[in-house]
């Protein structure tokens, strides 16, 4: 390089500096090197905390072990037919289903609904839509005690309120009755996770140009018109999907069930997970609660593929 | 169809420097059957004033009028106006079939007799081939029709068009400038056309209203409009390439000579007025002008600095001592290139109050019967 006219002299590399430069350029522009460098870390630890735990509890199903006892003991896949043949399975599944769906629909209803609400252009429109995402940062446990507390049928403000109001006579222990338990249980456990559904749907909402409104308003569509043809067709797959993974994460919630009932009054709000918890920890038979884990996997894993089949929710939306 | 009457429109907005007066207090009616274009520069509220028609905006104060129908408190979707957007708002997840009839669903028309209809639509704006495309699938130009044809498929009571061209290129816009007007002589329908630019309006217009801060500037026959501009706004604004204007000062009361400032030169205006103020604009098209090649112009004139050739015609732009002054000229008759003195005659001219703006006097020699180029 030479001094151009002005005495200004152009940046020069130094030696090392070409050197680095040629090693980074080297790296980046091999497709494959790059490929492996992104994709190892991940990879790594996708293996490690979820790959071998998985072979293993698989493993682990097909023999009768206990905590108490170093020796496995082989009893084979017959054990998976006993377990799914088992009564104490079936109704904890039906349990899983009632759980999990309800609360999926729950959250579906109060995301989208949300969503929508702080999708309008308001003064604050910015803070009501950073309190609405709020929740999704409260952990489990506080939210499992403190909706324990707020249903106390003693001292807890959801009593009192509809004592007050006049809904109820007497107070309900909603957590203690087996008939209000389960319905408790989904609404304080879906409430944070509704936020979940709103933080997708918003985003999609929001990518929605405001003269698609106006052209229907013109064309003489009313609001819910509007609504059918213009929203939904563009977060219908944002739903979809939103709808299949919150199942997935509903069907194994475990935190807010333990916390608030654990499994109980009696077992009736005593769900898969719950019971593969029963079973290993208080029954110390890991060998079954594996197995449990295992068809768990298996049912969650039909029902996806299911889901993709039906639903189709990889279908991108024409938006051009 | 319907004619529309506006009274004393006013529409303010809100911002954090203060109120914004974006329409001020206009008045106008379009006849029914009219083609109008709202004319101005950007943010001049032709778009907020086209809104408020539609409904789409709400007016501060002030009145709208369909047909006998006061409509100011009507929401938009019960006015049944038609309004094409300058963003084009074809539904991506609607076939164009579905788009152009989307109006007929909303007032629960079953599919089959939906088809039928946006087939005999699209057949009228010429793309019956493409309904059962998505709008992804077409061109821009492609895709303003199907808008367009979403817009006449109820008969509505009038058209709004809020710059739908502006996104088309120049070749394009041409074509569809044409399509356009035959549409609207098909249909017949009243339409209000919003655009910035000049010679779309003038083209397209039965009457166009020139606005400018939130003011109507003028309304009028683009001939009427382009010949006898009510200020230096409109005089300016319309018309390519732009009027020239020199500060000037009567010679003789009447205007029929003036001085050019900082300079020794006249012109002959033809003007006979009958009182003209001290400070006047002179102002002449380029169009209006012969030039004369002479070695040392005594007169109004200068070098010229560039020669634009658009066909058969030269602009040139003349640096003169008062600034640049253009001038259209006939190849053919007046070769001139780059470099050459040349001296400037005058062939018509009008003169502006230089403190008001407003039109003194314009040359008689216009006969206005006279069939005239209207150059654009």
């Amino acid at each position: 390089m030479s001094t151009v006219s002005d005495g200004v002299r152009a940046v020069v590399p130094t030696r090392w500096q070409r050197k680095t430069n040629g090693v980074l350029a080297s790296v980046f522009e091999r497709d494959k090197t790059l490929l492996a460098l992104c994709l190892t870390p991940a990879l790594a630890l996708f293996i490690l905390i979820a790959l071998l735990p998985m072979v293993w509890a698989f493993n682990l199903s097909l023999y009768e072990v206990s905590t108490l006892s170093p020796i496995w003991e082989w009893t084979g896949p017959g054990r998976l037919v006993d377990i799914v043949t088992s009564s104490g399975f079936q109704i904890a599944f039906g349990r899983s289903l009632v759980f999990g769906f309800g609360s999926v629909a729950f959250q579906l209803i109060a995301g989208v609904g949300l969503a929508l609400l702080v999708n309008k252009e308001f003064k604050g429109a910015v803070l009501a839509r950073a309190l609405a995402l709020l929740p999704y940062l409260v952990p489990a446990v506080v939210i499992g005690m403190v909706g324990q507390f707020m249903l106390n049928a003693q001292y807890g403000i959801i009593n009192l309120l509809l004592l007050r109001v006049g809904v109820l006579d007497n107070p309900v222990a909603f957590l203690g009755l087996p008939e209000t338990a389960m319905v408790t249980v989904m609404i304080v456990g879906s409430w944070k996770f509704a936020v979940f559904v709103t933080l997708l749907t918003l985003a999609r909402l929001q990518s929605i140009p405001e003269h698609f409104y106006e052209g229907a308003t013109m064309c003489g569509a009313n609001a819910y018109q509007k609504f059918r043809d213009i929203t939904l067709p563009r977060i219908k797959n944002v739903i979809l999907i939103a709808a299949l993974l919150r199942t997935l994460w509903m069907f194994n919630k475990f935190d807010i069930i333990y916390i608030m009932t654990r499994g109980g009054p009696g077992e009736s709000t005593t769900t898969i997970p719950l019971l593969a918890y029963e079973i290993a920890f208080n029954q110390y038979n890991l060998g079954e609660a594996a197995g449990i884990a295992a068809l768990m996997f298996v049912f969650l894993a039909a029902w996806s593929v299911l889901y993709f089949r039906v639903a189709e929710p990889e279908q991108e939306v024409r938006v051009a | 169809m319907t004619d529309i009457k506006v009274d004393t429109l006013r529409k303010e907005f809100s911002s954090d420097a203060g109120k914004i007066v974006a329409v001020d207090d206009v008045s106008f009616t379009v006849d029914d059957g009219e083609f109008v274009c709202i004319v101005g520069p950007s943010g001049c509220g032709k778009t907020t004033l086209l809104r408020c028609i539609a409904g789409l905006e709400r007016p501060t104060s002030g009145q709208i009028k369909l047909g006998t129908e006061e409509v100011t408190d009507v929401p938009p979707q019960n006015r049944n106006l038609a309004f094409v957007f300058q963003d084009i708002t074809l539904y991506p997840h609607m076939k164009v079939w579905e788009n152009i009839s989307y109006p007929l669903k909303l007032d629960g028309i079953g599919p089959d007799d939906r088809y039928e209809k946006a087939q005999e639509v699209a057949d009228t704006i010429q793309i019956g081939e493409l309904l059962d495309k998505y709008p992804g699938e077409l061109s821009g130009g492609q895709q303003q029709r199907v808008a367009i044809g979403r817009s006449i498929i109820r008969s509505p009571r009038a058209y709004l068009l809020d710059e739908p061209m502006s996104d088309l290129d120049a070749k394009l816009k041409k074509e569809m400038r044409v399509e356009l007007q035959r549409i609207q002589q098909q249909v017949g329908g009243t339409m209000v056309y919003v655009t910035h630019d000049q010679e779309e309006a003038m083209t397209l217009s039965d009457r166009m209203l020139v606005m400018d801060d939130g003011n109507i500037q003028q309304f009028g026959s683009p001939q009427k409009v382009y010949h006898e501009p009510n200020n230096l706004f409109v005089a300016r604004f319309i018309g390519s390439p732009e009027i020239n204007l020199l500060a000037a000062s009567p010679v003789s009361d009447t205007g029929e000579t003036v001085s050019v400032e900082d300079t020794d030169w006249t012109v002959d205006t033809g003007i006979q007025a009958s009182s003209v103020p001290g400070r006047v604009t002179l102002g002449f098209r380029p169009r209006h002008t012969t030039v004369a090649r002479t070695t040392n112009p005594d007169g109004l004139g200068g070098e010229v600095a560039l020669v634009e050739s658009v066909g058969d015609e030269n602009i040139l732009y003349v640096d003169t001592k008062v600034g640049e002054v253009r001038v259209v000229v006939d190849i053919e008759e007046y070769p001139v290139s780059e470099g050459d003195s040349v001296e400037i005659g005058v062939e018509r001219s009008y003169l502006f109050d230089r403190d008001t703006g407003d039109t003194i006097a314009k040359s008689t020699e216009h006969q206005p019967d006279r069939e005239d180029t209207v150059e654009t």
